[in-house]
């Protein structure tokens, strides 16, 4: 209990002290912070549907693409930023509920899911190339000014990076407290339990196609919010944001950091951008080489990502002390 | 028929050719292992750019596009017992992360040694030849039937020799398998030799009517996966199968509209496709 | 027709194959109110099969499934416990990461469709008592805040059976509950059988013959997907034929 109460103080701990460092950096790095806080959420939105529920999706980027479009578009043409993020997020989830729906009454494999977003998600980045007039192409859509919000009258312009960045900070903690709470209330042990069997959940009377249409449905909406928080700061949004590459980052992230934690997936994510936007670019190509033999050598050492590997040790030096045989019995 | 038609015809039958070997190749290493390797589509590219290296060294092209076959089965070896081997048992995301790195660290290292920029091979024959009045480039119409040798040559070798029984007994079962003797790791290996070995042998073939670039294996992979899903794993026929829906479709649409648009047109059917028959198309089930 | 009489669940000429294999041939079943009903026949017979086809896990090639007066044939397992029916496994399928506490939570709270806020609350404020309950009556109370997965065999059996009685469904199916079981287990179960029989109907797959004669009201022999005799102990064992089924088997 002690635990659970200490975690939920550091979702209140941590945005703090960023806020309080945010006086002390200079523009440009607030925003590179930003950017990776906010693939970090999107990187905690798939572990959300991948940790918890086991909806393996090769296509996630799609819905952080569709909140970018969205947003980009809006903000070019001077739209409300409020309306535009709920458009995007209305959107995304529209669309996830179609895929679920039919994705999951297909009785396919993990595999077939997951290839079916890849496929999906390819399809949206021609799309975006193709339609020339509504998003620029294969250059997207690009110097989308900073938003500013129409709140109850009052004007609220983030157009400096201090102050987008709070805001960022701000939300980013917002939804992953939310997110926290899904995944520990009763409705997060049932999907743990559907992971586990999801015959025996059905039999118990649970409705595995509903739980699983709510959790595709609450990523992509995470995600989708992720991609609008992300177009302000890069001012540009582009058919890549579609691509595989994404999409497979963002499950390496997740696996990296160690499924089902949500905060694993999140620090992995912000870690991995960080590193790769301090870096000169001509040492770019060095570094992804890098990060490639990592990803290998990691998922072959830890397959449960860093977390696992971390709490594995733990355990291993409890056991150490006390000499107490835990799962011993079972047959 | 029209002669421009006759042209196209060829085109659209070379372009599935071409992603059947790969896509075959992907089949027996899918199929055998269930393992996704998101490193086929760099075979292509390992294939094509040892293809570059061979013939810039002096090579003829026939000798450097048999070296660079030969060279990517090795390297798709050394990937199975350096990296696979040690995921069969943690599952799918493992395996397919894992290969993805392998594809990241492989496109980078291309990179550092040719540069960004694309790169072109010469084609080992130039002339034009006549095919119903159609003058077509010779080149493609021997790539056309290399490859059908060799998809003919793989359909055989898994139909009717010992080692393409083994092969398939270990997709069919593994565990009843190795009850029955079969050294089932031993047919991994060989399954990941072959399988690259035919990526490989695509890139040869296709580097010198393409560009050849770090990333180009990427449109492979992605392509070969979806021949795989919508086909079927059923048989070696249902991936070819496969390759005619994909490249033939799409091929067929870039006659009239642009590639952007014809490709979108594929994925959506692609995914109507799943959705009515996830076991895929050419399954008897 | 007074309450003791209320058929709960029934099946008529269900039918089933797998290729050639034919493990369903027009069975005809019916369970009364509080009855406790035993299942034998020799391996193969269609047991679990038919299990699976009551609890909608499998789809039948033919015939009807009918709980209380509702057809049920084409619903999925989720919508068959709303009208009350659970079932075990022969295996135990319970939540091996959860503590047993969760996985009995987890059944109770799928029990109530609720309506009004009102029943919502009732139901909240009763759900610790009612997974205690539960937990008690199947002696693993002492287990509540343990990892089921780390549990026995036996105990694992139990966390299942938990997990069946706290829906308080109107028919219990369970599948072999004494397999792997020790004597004291089995008799433990006799007696739980006894005592939540008051509630509920109850469907047992069973090898264990003594256990049977204790606590079955009616048995039916299914053989090779024929439903071949009902009836009580005494008069399946002067019978020839179900002699005749068994002989040479160990199982009776």
């Amino acid at each position: 209990m002690m635990n659970q109460r200490n975690k939920k103080w550091s979702v209140l701990v941590v945005p703090v002290l960023l806020i309080i460092l945010s006086f002390l950096l200079p523009d440009y790095q607030l925003d590179l912070i930003a950017t990776a806080i906010i693939y970090g959420l999107f990187a905690a939105s798939v572990d959300f549907s991948y940790g918890y529920a086991g909806i393996l999706n090769l296509g996630s980027a799609l819905y952080f693409g569709l909140g970018a479009y969205v947003m980009a578009f809006g903000l070019k043409s001077g739209g409300d930023p409020i309306l535009l993020i709920l458009i995007g997020l209305i959107v995304s989830i529209v669309i996830s509920l179609i895929i679920g729906y039919v994705g999951f009454r297909v009785k396919a494999s993990q595999v077939h899911f997951g290839l079916i977003g890849l496929a999906l998600t390819l399809g949206f980045e021609q799309l975006a190339i193709s339609l020339y007039d509504l998003t620029g192409g294969s250059n997207g859509i690009s110097d989308v000014p900073r938003p500013v919000f129409h709140l109850f009258g009052f004007d609220l312009a983030l157009s400096s990076p201090f102050s987008y960045f709070i805001f960022v900070i701000v939300i980013v903690s917002v939804l992953l407290y939310v997110l926290w709470n899904i995944a520990s209330s009763g409705f997060g042990k049932s999907l743990l339990a559907m992971r586990h069997d999801e015959t025996k959940l059905e039999t118990l009377g649970y409705n595995p196609m509903t739980l699983k249409m709510i959790v595709t449905a609450i990523t992509a909406g995470v995600s989708a919010l992720a991609g609008a928080l992300f177009v302000p700061i890069s001012g540009i949004a582009y058919p890549g944001l579609f691509g595989v590459a994404l999409s497979m980052s963002v499950l390496i992230w997740v696996q990296l950091g160690g499924t089902g934690t949500l905060v694993g997936p999140l620090l992995v994510a912000v870690l991995l951008k960080l590193t790769e936007s301090s870096l000169s670019s001509s040492f770019e190509q060095t570094y992804m080489l890098i990060i490639g033999l990592i990803f290998v050598v990691m998922v072959i050492v830890a397959p449960s990502g860093v977390w696992g590997l971390l709490r594995r040790f733990i355990r291993k030096r409890k056991q150490g002390q006390s000499p107490v045989q835990e799962g011993g019995e079972s047959a | 028929m029209d002669a421009i038609w006759i042209a196209n015809l060829l085109n659209i039958l070379t372009s599935i050719a071409v992603l059947a070997v790969v896509a075959v190749g992907l089949y027996i290493i899918f199929g055998l292992m269930q393992v996704i390797n998101m490193a086929h589509g760099d075979m292509v590219m390992l294939g094509a750019y040892s293809t570059l290296v061979f013939t810039q060294a002096g090579f003829n092209f026939w000798t450097s596009a048999v070296l660079a076959t030969l060279i990517v089965g090795i390297i798709g070896g050394l990937l199975e017992r350096g990296v696979v081997q040690f995921l069969y048992k943690s599952g799918n995301l493992s395996t397919m992360l894992a290969t993805w790195g392998v594809g990241i660290a492989l496109q980078q290292t291309v990179k550092l040694i040719f540069g960004p920029q694309g790169q072109f091979v010469d084609a080992p024959v130039l002339k034009m030849v006549n095919i119903f009045g159609v003058s077509y480039p010779s080149y493609r119409l021997i790539l056309l039937v290399l490859c059908v040798l060799v998809l003919t040559g793989v359909f055989i070798i898994l139909k009717k020799t010992r080692a393409g029984l083994l092969v398939r007994a270990t997709m069919d079962n593994r565990v009843m398998a190795e009850a029955m003797g079969i050294n089932t790791k031993q047919v991994y290996l060989y399954g990941f030799i072959g399988g690259s070995a035919l990526a490989g042998f695509a890139g040869a073939l296709i580097s010198p009517i393409t560009n050849i670039s770090p990333l180009m294996g990427l449109d492979y992979v992605t392509k070969s996966f979806l021949v795989v899903i919508s086909g079927g794993v059923e048989s070696m026929m249902s991936t070819v199968g496969g390759s005619v829906i994909i490249a033939g479709l799409q091929n067929f649409l870039n006659i009239y509209i642009d590639s952007t648009n014809s490709w979108m047109i594929v994925l959506a059917i692609v995914i109507i496709v799943i959705w009515i028959r996830p076991q895929g198309v050419f399954t008897k089930k | 027709m007074s309450n003791n009489d209320r058929v709960v669940l029934s099946t008529h000429d269900l039918r089933k194959a797998f290729g050639g294999l034919v493990v369903a041939n027009g069975i005809n079943f019916s369970v009364k109110h509080h009855e406790v009903r035993c299942i034998i026949g020799p391996n193969g017979a269609g047991k679990t099969t038919f299990f699976n086809m009551l609890s909608g896990l499998l789809p039948l090639d033919s015939g009807e499934v009918r709980i209380e007066d509702v057809n049920v044939t084409h619903m999925p397992a989720y919508r068959r416990q709303k009208l009350g029916l659970n079932r075990t496994f022969q295996a135990p399928h319970i939540f091996p990461e959860m503590s047993v506490f969760e996985n009995v939570l987890l059944a109770y709270r799928s029990r109530f469709r609720e309506t009004s806020l009102l029943t919502k609350l009732k139901v909240k404020l009763e759900e610790k008592d009612a997974v205690e309950q539960a937990l008690l009556n199947t002696h693993i109370q002492q287990y509540s805040g343990r990892e089921a997965g780390s549990l026995s065999h036996g105990e694992k059996k139990r966390v299942e059976m938990a997990m069946g009685i706290v829906q308080r469904p109107k028919v219990l199916l369970m599948d072999e509950p004494t397999a792997g079981m020790t004597v004291r287990e089995t008799q433990e179960i006799a007696e739980l059988i006894k005592e939540i029989r008051k509630d509920m109907a109850i469907v047992i797959v069973e090898h264990d013959m003594e256990f049977v004669r204790e606590i079955a009201d009616k048995i039916t022999v299914l053989y090779r997907g024929d439903l071949v005799r009902e009836g009580s102990l005494e008069e399946l064992e002067n019978d020839s034929f179900i002699q005749e089924i068994y002989l040479g088997s160990v199982e009776i």
